[in-house]
Protein backbone atom coordinates (compact mmCIF):
# COMPACT_ATOMS: atom_id res chain seq x y z
CA UNK A 1 0.00 0.00 0.00
CA UNK A 2 1.20 3.64 -1.23
CA UNK A 3 1.21 6.96 0.33
CA UNK A 4 -1.05 9.57 -0.87
CA UNK A 5 0.62 12.82 -0.51
CA UNK A 6 -0.54 16.47 -1.45
CA UNK A 7 2.52 19.00 -1.64
CA UNK A 8 0.17 22.30 -0.62
CA UNK A 9 0.91 25.96 0.00
CA UNK A 10 -1.43 28.46 0.58
CA UNK A 11 0.13 30.93 -1.50
CA UNK A 12 0.73 30.84 -5.50
CA UNK A 13 4.39 31.06 -6.89
CA UNK A 14 5.86 29.49 -4.04
CA UNK A 15 7.13 26.49 -5.55
CA UNK A 16 4.68 23.64 -5.17
CA UNK A 17 4.61 22.52 -8.47
CA UNK A 18 8.57 22.72 -9.34
CA UNK A 19 8.60 20.69 -5.86
CA UNK A 20 6.17 18.37 -6.94
CA UNK A 21 8.17 17.41 -10.04
CA UNK A 22 10.77 17.02 -8.52
CA UNK A 23 10.27 14.81 -5.72
CA UNK A 24 8.08 12.85 -7.77
CA UNK A 25 11.52 12.34 -10.14
CA UNK A 26 13.35 11.88 -7.15
CA UNK A 27 11.28 8.74 -6.00
CA UNK A 28 10.80 7.53 -8.86
CA UNK A 29 14.87 7.59 -9.17
CA UNK A 30 15.08 5.78 -6.30
CA UNK A 31 13.15 2.92 -7.96
CA UNK A 32 9.97 3.61 -6.75
CA UNK A 33 6.69 3.74 -8.30
CA UNK A 34 5.13 7.34 -8.00
CA UNK A 35 2.08 8.84 -10.14
CA UNK A 36 2.01 12.52 -9.83
CA UNK A 37 -1.30 14.39 -10.56
CA UNK A 38 -1.89 18.08 -11.11
CA UNK A 39 -5.10 19.06 -9.25
CA UNK A 40 -4.57 22.36 -10.17
CA UNK A 41 -7.76 22.41 -12.80
CA UNK A 42 -7.79 24.95 -15.51
CA UNK A 43 -4.04 25.91 -14.48
CA UNK A 44 -2.06 23.58 -15.32
CA UNK A 45 2.02 23.47 -14.84
CA UNK A 46 3.17 20.11 -13.80
CA UNK A 47 3.56 18.82 -17.47
CA UNK A 48 5.05 21.96 -18.52
CA UNK A 49 7.63 21.61 -15.83
CA UNK A 50 7.91 17.37 -16.61
CA UNK A 51 7.95 18.19 -20.05
CA UNK A 52 5.05 16.18 -21.07
CA UNK A 53 2.54 18.90 -22.32
CA UNK A 54 2.75 16.85 -25.97
CA UNK A 55 1.54 13.62 -24.69
CA UNK A 56 -1.31 15.10 -23.40
CA UNK A 57 -4.55 13.25 -24.23
CA UNK A 58 -6.86 12.09 -21.37
CA UNK A 59 -6.85 13.86 -17.96
CA UNK A 60 -8.30 14.28 -14.30
CA UNK A 61 -11.43 14.92 -15.17
CA UNK A 62 -11.96 12.66 -18.02
CA UNK A 63 -11.37 10.05 -15.37
CA UNK A 64 -13.42 11.02 -12.62
CA UNK A 65 -16.16 11.75 -15.42
CA UNK A 66 -15.64 8.25 -16.27
CA UNK A 67 -14.74 9.19 -20.23
CA UNK A 68 -11.22 7.01 -19.42
CA UNK A 69 -9.92 4.81 -17.57
CA UNK A 70 -7.17 6.03 -15.37
CA UNK A 71 -4.73 4.21 -16.97
CA UNK A 72 -5.22 5.91 -20.16
CA UNK A 73 -4.96 9.14 -18.45
CA UNK A 74 -1.47 8.72 -17.30
CA UNK A 75 1.51 9.54 -19.00
CA UNK A 76 4.37 7.93 -18.72
CA UNK A 77 7.78 10.22 -18.11
CA UNK A 78 10.36 10.81 -21.02
CA UNK A 79 12.97 8.63 -19.01
CA UNK A 80 11.64 6.96 -15.81
CA UNK A 81 9.73 3.80 -16.20
CA UNK A 82 8.26 4.37 -12.89
CA UNK A 83 6.87 8.06 -12.96
CA UNK A 84 3.66 8.21 -14.15
CA UNK A 85 1.69 11.90 -14.96
CA UNK A 86 -2.27 12.33 -14.36
CA UNK A 87 -2.78 15.54 -16.07
CA UNK A 88 -5.18 18.36 -15.09
CA UNK A 89 -8.08 19.34 -18.06
CA UNK A 90 -6.96 22.95 -19.14
CA UNK A 91 -10.87 23.82 -20.21
CA UNK A 92 -12.50 22.99 -17.15
CA UNK A 93 -12.33 24.78 -13.59
CA UNK A 94 -11.69 23.42 -10.02
CA UNK A 95 -15.80 22.38 -9.61
CA UNK A 96 -15.60 19.86 -12.25
CA UNK A 97 -13.85 17.53 -9.43
CA UNK A 98 -15.37 16.43 -6.10
CA UNK A 99 -13.55 15.75 -2.81
CA UNK A 100 -15.02 12.46 -2.60
CA UNK A 101 -14.28 11.25 -6.35
CA UNK A 102 -10.59 12.47 -5.42
CA UNK A 103 -10.78 10.29 -2.64
CA UNK A 104 -11.81 7.70 -4.49
CA UNK A 105 -8.99 8.09 -7.23
CA UNK A 106 -6.32 8.23 -4.65
CA UNK A 107 -7.42 5.24 -2.72
CA UNK A 108 -7.26 3.35 -6.23
CA UNK A 109 -3.99 4.48 -6.72
CA UNK A 110 -2.13 4.01 -4.05
CA UNK A 111 -2.92 -0.03 -4.44
CA UNK A 112 -0.74 0.32 -7.76
CA UNK A 113 1.81 2.97 -6.61
CA UNK A 114 4.12 3.18 -3.61
CA UNK A 115 3.59 7.17 -4.15
CA UNK A 116 0.74 9.33 -5.14
CA UNK A 117 1.78 13.19 -5.66
CA UNK A 118 -0.18 15.71 -5.50
CA UNK A 119 -0.16 19.16 -7.11
CA UNK A 120 -2.16 21.55 -4.85
CA UNK A 121 -4.04 24.32 -6.29
CA UNK A 122 -3.00 27.74 -4.50
CA UNK A 123 -5.96 28.70 -1.99
CA UNK A 124 -8.09 27.90 -0.23
CA UNK A 125 -11.50 26.74 -1.82
CA UNK A 126 -12.51 24.05 -3.78
CA UNK A 127 -9.13 23.06 -5.66
CA UNK A 128 -7.44 22.90 -2.22
CA UNK A 129 -10.64 20.70 -0.99
CA UNK A 130 -9.98 18.27 -3.56
CA UNK A 131 -6.41 18.13 -3.56
CA UNK A 132 -6.63 17.34 0.27
CA UNK A 133 -9.21 14.68 0.45
CA UNK A 134 -7.74 11.44 0.14
CA UNK A 135 -4.10 12.38 1.52
CA UNK A 136 -2.03 10.29 3.92
CA UNK A 137 0.66 13.01 4.28
CA UNK A 138 1.29 17.33 3.04
CA UNK A 139 4.36 18.71 2.74
CA UNK A 140 3.75 22.40 2.87
CA UNK A 141 5.97 24.61 0.89
CA UNK A 142 6.85 28.00 2.00
CA UNK A 143 9.15 30.69 1.00
CA UNK A 144 11.17 33.05 3.86
CA UNK A 145 8.65 35.84 3.19
CA UNK A 146 6.12 36.74 5.84
CA UNK A 147 3.56 36.01 3.49
CA UNK A 148 4.01 33.37 2.34
CA UNK A 149 4.75 32.07 6.07
CA UNK A 150 1.56 33.93 6.79
CA UNK A 151 -0.64 31.33 4.55
CA UNK A 152 1.13 28.18 5.12
CA UNK A 153 0.51 28.92 8.47
CA UNK A 154 -3.29 29.02 7.45
CA UNK A 155 -2.64 26.54 5.64
CA UNK A 156 -1.63 24.01 8.17
CA UNK A 157 -4.41 24.85 10.20
CA UNK A 158 -6.49 23.63 7.68
CA UNK A 159 -4.95 20.46 7.49
CA UNK A 160 -4.82 20.07 10.77
CA UNK A 161 -8.96 20.73 10.68
CA UNK A 162 -8.90 18.29 8.08
CA UNK A 163 -7.37 15.45 10.28
CA UNK A 164 -4.43 15.07 7.96
CA UNK A 165 -1.96 12.61 9.74
CA UNK A 166 1.35 14.38 9.13
CA UNK A 167 2.17 17.74 8.14
CA UNK A 168 5.63 18.43 7.03
CA UNK A 169 7.55 21.90 5.95
CA UNK A 170 9.21 22.55 2.75
CA UNK A 171 11.56 26.12 2.53
CA UNK A 172 12.31 26.91 -0.22
CA UNK A 173 13.97 29.57 -2.29
CA UNK A 174 16.05 30.72 0.49
CA UNK A 175 18.63 33.70 -0.25
CA UNK A 176 21.40 33.03 2.35
CA UNK A 177 23.29 36.33 1.68
CA UNK A 178 20.39 37.55 2.66
CA UNK A 179 19.67 35.80 5.87
CA UNK A 180 23.32 36.53 6.63
CA UNK A 181 22.85 40.16 6.55
CA UNK A 182 19.07 40.14 8.04
CA UNK A 183 17.54 41.13 5.20
CA UNK A 184 15.45 37.55 5.05
CA UNK A 185 13.99 35.37 7.47
CA UNK A 186 16.06 32.39 8.31
CA UNK A 187 15.19 28.85 8.43
CA UNK A 188 14.35 29.02 12.30
CA UNK A 189 12.57 32.49 12.08
CA UNK A 190 10.13 30.30 9.99
CA UNK A 191 10.34 27.02 11.77
CA UNK A 192 9.54 28.97 14.87
CA UNK A 193 6.23 30.26 13.96
CA UNK A 194 4.79 27.57 11.73
CA UNK A 195 5.90 24.30 14.27
CA UNK A 196 5.63 21.56 12.29
CA UNK A 197 8.53 19.26 11.42
CA UNK A 198 11.34 20.60 8.59
CA UNK A 199 11.22 18.04 5.91
CA UNK A 200 13.99 20.18 3.66
CA UNK A 201 15.14 23.59 2.29
CA UNK A 202 15.94 24.45 -0.78
CA UNK A 203 18.36 27.28 -1.43
CA UNK A 204 17.76 29.85 -4.55
CA UNK A 205 18.58 28.64 -6.91
CA UNK A 206 19.04 30.08 -10.95
CA UNK A 207 19.37 26.46 -12.49
CA UNK A 208 15.32 25.62 -11.43
CA UNK A 209 14.53 28.46 -13.52
CA UNK A 210 16.29 26.76 -16.56
CA UNK A 211 15.44 23.60 -15.74
CA UNK A 212 12.11 24.57 -15.74
CA UNK A 213 12.27 26.12 -19.41
CA UNK A 214 13.72 22.73 -20.22
CA UNK A 215 11.25 20.74 -18.88
CA UNK A 216 13.59 18.73 -17.08
CA UNK A 217 13.39 18.72 -13.62
CA UNK A 218 16.44 20.42 -11.47
CA UNK A 219 16.84 16.69 -9.31
CA UNK A 220 18.40 15.30 -12.45
CA UNK A 221 21.21 18.20 -12.23
CA UNK A 222 24.75 17.28 -9.88
CA UNK A 223 26.03 20.19 -10.07
CA UNK A 224 23.06 22.31 -8.27
CA UNK A 225 22.43 23.23 -5.09
CA UNK A 226 18.63 23.05 -5.55
CA UNK A 227 18.86 19.61 -7.53
CA UNK A 228 20.85 18.65 -4.18
CA UNK A 229 18.86 19.82 -1.79
CA UNK A 230 15.58 17.75 -3.57
CA UNK A 231 17.51 14.78 -3.38
CA UNK A 232 17.82 15.14 0.42
CA UNK A 233 14.04 15.62 0.78
CA UNK A 234 13.68 12.59 -1.38
CA UNK A 235 16.21 10.33 0.81
CA UNK A 236 14.07 11.52 3.99
CA UNK A 237 10.63 10.64 2.41
CA UNK A 238 12.21 7.66 2.20
CA UNK A 239 12.70 7.44 5.59
CA UNK A 240 16.68 8.27 5.71
CA UNK A 241 18.50 10.56 8.18
CA UNK A 242 19.85 12.68 6.04
CA UNK A 243 21.47 16.22 7.53
CA UNK A 244 19.86 19.95 6.31
CA UNK A 245 21.91 21.19 3.62
CA UNK A 246 24.88 23.96 4.98
CA UNK A 247 23.83 27.18 2.85
CA UNK A 248 26.63 29.10 4.20
CA UNK A 249 28.73 26.71 1.80
CA UNK A 250 27.33 28.51 -1.17
CA UNK A 251 27.98 32.08 0.09
CA UNK A 252 31.17 33.98 -0.93
CA UNK A 253 33.50 33.93 1.62
CA UNK A 254 33.05 37.53 1.63
CA UNK A 255 30.10 38.02 2.67
CA UNK A 256 30.33 35.37 5.22
CA UNK A 257 32.96 37.32 6.79
CA UNK A 258 31.37 40.23 6.51
CA UNK A 259 28.43 39.19 7.86
CA UNK A 260 30.13 37.75 10.81
CA UNK A 261 31.87 41.44 11.17
CA UNK A 262 28.83 43.39 11.18
CA UNK A 263 27.08 41.02 13.96
CA UNK B 1 0.20 59.17 76.42
CA UNK B 2 0.74 56.02 78.63
CA UNK B 3 2.72 52.91 78.50
CA UNK B 4 -0.84 50.76 78.87
CA UNK B 5 -3.21 52.99 78.29
CA UNK B 6 -3.68 55.13 74.82
CA UNK B 7 -7.33 57.77 74.11
CA UNK B 8 -7.31 57.61 70.65
CA UNK B 9 -10.18 60.01 68.66
CA UNK B 10 -12.23 58.54 65.58
CA UNK B 11 -15.47 59.56 64.09
CA UNK B 12 -17.70 57.83 66.89
CA UNK B 13 -15.01 59.65 70.03
CA UNK B 14 -12.68 58.77 71.46
CA UNK B 15 -11.61 54.97 72.39
CA UNK B 16 -9.43 53.98 74.85
CA UNK B 17 -6.80 51.67 73.72
CA UNK B 18 -5.18 49.01 76.58
CA UNK B 19 -2.20 47.44 75.75
CA UNK B 20 -0.70 45.60 78.85
CA UNK B 21 -2.28 42.42 80.01
CA UNK B 22 -1.75 43.23 83.87
CA UNK B 23 -5.15 44.68 85.33
CA UNK B 24 -3.87 46.51 88.08
CA UNK B 25 -0.97 48.65 85.91
CA UNK B 26 -3.81 49.53 83.75
CA UNK B 27 -6.01 50.84 86.09
CA UNK B 28 -3.28 53.04 87.59
CA UNK B 29 -2.37 54.15 84.70
CA UNK B 30 -6.08 55.12 83.41
CA UNK B 31 -6.59 57.22 87.29
CA UNK B 32 -3.62 58.68 86.56
CA UNK B 33 -4.43 59.74 82.91
CA UNK B 34 -7.93 61.25 83.85
CA UNK B 35 -6.10 63.10 86.39
CA UNK B 36 -3.91 64.83 84.66
CA UNK B 37 -6.62 65.30 81.51
CA UNK B 38 -8.25 67.57 84.24
CA UNK B 39 -11.94 67.63 82.34
CA UNK B 40 -10.07 67.37 78.59
CA UNK B 41 -12.92 65.02 77.60
CA UNK B 42 -15.58 66.41 79.56
CA UNK B 43 -18.69 66.08 77.64
CA UNK B 44 -16.44 64.18 74.77
CA UNK B 45 -18.22 61.07 73.39
CA UNK B 46 -17.08 57.73 74.79
CA UNK B 47 -16.08 55.35 71.59
CA UNK B 48 -15.57 52.47 74.01
CA UNK B 49 -12.03 50.14 74.89
CA UNK B 50 -10.14 48.88 72.19
CA UNK B 51 -7.06 46.36 72.42
CA UNK B 52 -7.10 43.56 75.19
CA UNK B 53 -9.88 41.71 75.69
CA UNK B 54 -11.56 42.65 79.07
CA UNK B 55 -13.45 40.95 81.69
CA UNK B 56 -16.83 42.09 82.27
CA UNK B 57 -15.47 42.99 85.92
CA UNK B 58 -12.79 44.58 84.61
CA UNK B 59 -14.87 46.83 82.65
CA UNK B 60 -17.01 48.01 84.87
CA UNK B 61 -14.10 49.33 87.16
CA UNK B 62 -12.46 51.22 84.09
CA UNK B 63 -15.61 52.50 83.62
CA UNK B 64 -16.25 53.85 86.76
CA UNK B 65 -12.65 55.82 86.11
CA UNK B 66 -13.57 57.52 83.30
CA UNK B 67 -17.34 57.84 84.10
CA UNK B 68 -16.89 61.17 85.85
CA UNK B 69 -15.46 63.09 82.30
CA UNK B 70 -16.83 60.50 79.16
CA UNK B 71 -20.63 60.72 78.37
CA UNK B 72 -20.86 56.92 78.63
CA UNK B 73 -24.27 56.54 77.81
CA UNK B 74 -23.31 57.54 74.01
CA UNK B 75 -21.14 54.37 73.76
CA UNK B 76 -23.38 51.20 74.39
CA UNK B 77 -22.99 48.26 71.36
CA UNK B 78 -20.70 50.33 69.49
CA UNK B 79 -18.12 50.36 71.50
CA UNK B 80 -16.04 47.41 69.66
CA UNK B 81 -16.47 49.02 66.76
CA UNK B 82 -12.76 50.18 65.46
CA UNK B 83 -13.34 52.41 62.36
CA UNK B 84 -15.99 53.27 60.55
CA UNK B 85 -17.13 51.42 57.81
CA UNK B 86 -17.33 54.10 55.07
CA UNK B 87 -16.77 52.08 51.29
CA UNK B 88 -19.01 49.34 50.89
CA UNK B 89 -16.85 46.58 49.51
CA UNK B 90 -18.41 44.85 45.98
CA UNK B 91 -19.91 41.68 47.16
CA UNK B 92 -17.73 38.72 45.34
CA UNK B 93 -20.08 37.73 42.37
CA UNK B 94 -21.32 34.24 43.42
CA UNK B 95 -21.19 32.98 39.84
CA UNK B 96 -17.70 32.06 39.39
CA UNK B 97 -15.71 33.16 35.79
CA UNK B 98 -15.05 30.25 34.02
CA UNK B 99 -11.56 29.29 33.31
CA UNK B 100 -10.84 28.02 29.87
CA UNK B 101 -7.79 26.54 29.55
CA UNK B 102 -6.69 25.85 25.55
CA UNK B 103 -3.54 24.04 24.32
CA UNK B 104 -2.64 24.11 21.40
CA UNK B 105 -1.35 26.21 18.48
CA UNK B 106 -3.50 28.95 17.16
CA UNK B 107 -2.62 29.54 13.25
CA UNK B 108 -3.92 32.30 10.84
CA UNK B 109 -7.44 32.28 10.15
CA UNK B 110 -8.42 30.49 13.65
CA UNK B 111 -10.29 32.08 16.49
CA UNK B 112 -10.80 31.22 20.35
CA UNK B 113 -14.01 33.13 21.83
CA UNK B 114 -14.66 32.25 25.24
CA UNK B 115 -17.35 33.64 28.23
CA UNK B 116 -14.34 33.99 31.16
CA UNK B 117 -11.05 34.55 30.95
CA UNK B 118 -8.53 31.96 28.71
CA UNK B 119 -5.12 30.81 28.95
CA UNK B 120 -3.53 29.92 25.46
CA UNK B 121 -0.76 27.17 26.28
CA UNK B 122 1.06 27.69 22.45
CA UNK B 123 1.85 30.39 20.29
CA UNK B 124 -1.85 32.35 18.72
CA UNK B 125 -0.11 33.21 15.10
CA UNK B 126 -0.12 36.19 13.44
CA UNK B 127 -4.46 36.39 11.57
CA UNK B 128 -5.48 34.71 14.76
CA UNK B 129 -7.90 36.06 16.94
CA UNK B 130 -8.37 35.49 20.81
CA UNK B 131 -11.65 36.75 22.60
CA UNK B 132 -12.49 36.88 25.97
CA UNK B 133 -15.13 38.38 28.43
CA UNK B 134 -12.43 38.33 31.10
CA UNK B 135 -8.65 38.39 31.10
CA UNK B 136 -6.42 37.06 28.14
CA UNK B 137 -2.72 34.55 29.32
CA UNK B 138 -0.80 33.23 25.95
CA UNK B 139 1.94 30.85 28.19
CA UNK B 140 4.02 31.32 24.32
CA UNK B 141 3.42 34.19 21.59
CA UNK B 142 0.90 36.12 21.35
CA UNK B 143 1.41 37.33 17.50
CA UNK B 144 -2.36 38.11 16.43
CA UNK B 145 -5.21 40.05 17.57
CA UNK B 146 -6.34 39.37 21.32
CA UNK B 147 -9.45 41.25 23.16
CA UNK B 148 -9.87 40.99 26.53
CA UNK B 149 -13.02 42.49 28.36
CA UNK B 150 -15.18 41.96 25.03
CA UNK B 151 -18.58 42.69 26.69
CA UNK B 152 -16.93 46.03 27.82
CA UNK B 153 -15.03 45.03 31.17
CA UNK B 154 -12.32 47.05 31.50
CA UNK B 155 -10.59 45.84 34.35
CA UNK B 156 -8.99 43.08 32.01
CA UNK B 157 -5.60 41.96 30.93
CA UNK B 158 -3.87 40.84 28.28
CA UNK B 159 -0.35 38.99 28.90
CA UNK B 160 1.97 36.95 27.27
CA UNK B 161 5.37 35.22 27.14
CA UNK B 162 6.06 37.31 23.90
CA UNK B 163 3.79 39.95 23.92
CA UNK B 164 4.47 40.39 19.90
CA UNK B 165 0.03 40.94 18.87
CA UNK B 166 -1.01 42.61 16.10
CA UNK B 167 -3.29 44.29 17.72
CA UNK B 168 -4.72 44.85 21.37
CA UNK B 169 -8.27 45.56 22.22
CA UNK B 170 -9.62 45.93 26.06
CA UNK B 171 -13.07 46.69 26.04
CA UNK B 172 -13.75 49.45 23.96
CA UNK B 173 -9.98 50.52 23.52
CA UNK B 174 -7.51 49.01 20.23
CA UNK B 175 -3.88 49.20 19.96
CA UNK B 176 -1.66 48.28 17.70
CA UNK B 177 1.71 47.63 17.52
CA UNK B 178 4.19 49.94 16.30
CA UNK B 179 4.87 49.71 12.63
CA UNK B 180 8.73 49.42 13.48
CA UNK B 181 7.82 46.53 15.36
CA UNK B 182 10.89 44.93 17.67
CA UNK B 183 10.86 41.11 17.40
CA UNK B 184 12.19 40.32 20.86
CA UNK B 185 8.82 40.27 22.80
CA UNK B 186 9.15 39.93 26.47
CA UNK B 187 7.20 38.77 29.05
CA UNK B 188 4.48 41.81 29.60
CA UNK B 189 1.20 42.30 30.65
CA UNK B 190 -1.31 44.69 29.48
CA UNK B 191 -3.61 46.98 30.96
CA UNK B 192 -5.68 50.03 30.65
CA UNK B 193 -4.18 53.02 33.14
CA UNK B 194 -6.63 55.73 34.56
CA UNK B 195 -6.67 57.82 31.08
CA UNK B 196 -8.10 54.47 29.51
CA UNK B 197 -5.39 53.95 27.65
CA UNK B 198 -4.04 50.76 27.13
CA UNK B 199 -0.11 50.28 28.92
CA UNK B 200 2.35 47.44 28.71
CA UNK B 201 4.26 46.71 31.39
CA UNK B 202 6.89 43.87 31.88
CA UNK B 203 5.82 40.46 34.38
Amino acid sequence: MGKVIVVTSGKGGVGKTTTTANLGTGLALAGKKVVVIDADIGLRNLDVILGLENRIVYNLVDIVEGTCRPKQAMIKDKKLGGLFLIPAAQTRDKSAVTPEQMKELTAKLKEEFDYVLIDCPAGIEQGFKNAIAGADEAYVVTTPEVSAVRDADRIIGMLEAAEVPLTRLVINRIKQEMVLKGEMMGIDDVVEILAIDLLGIIPDDGEIVVASNKGEPVIYNNKSFAGQAYRNITDRIEGKDVPLMNLNDQVSVWTRLFSRWSK
Amino acid sequence: MGRFVQVKGNAKGFAIQIFEPEFEEIRGELIQMMQESKGFFKGAKFAGFQGRNLRPEEEASLLEIVESDFELNERQEEAVVEEPVEEIIEPVKPERVPLHMITRTLRSGQRIDVEGDLVLMGDANPGSILTATGNIVVVGALRGIAHAGINGDDNVSVSAYRLEPLQLRIADVIARAPDRAEKDGKREIARLNEKHEIRISTI
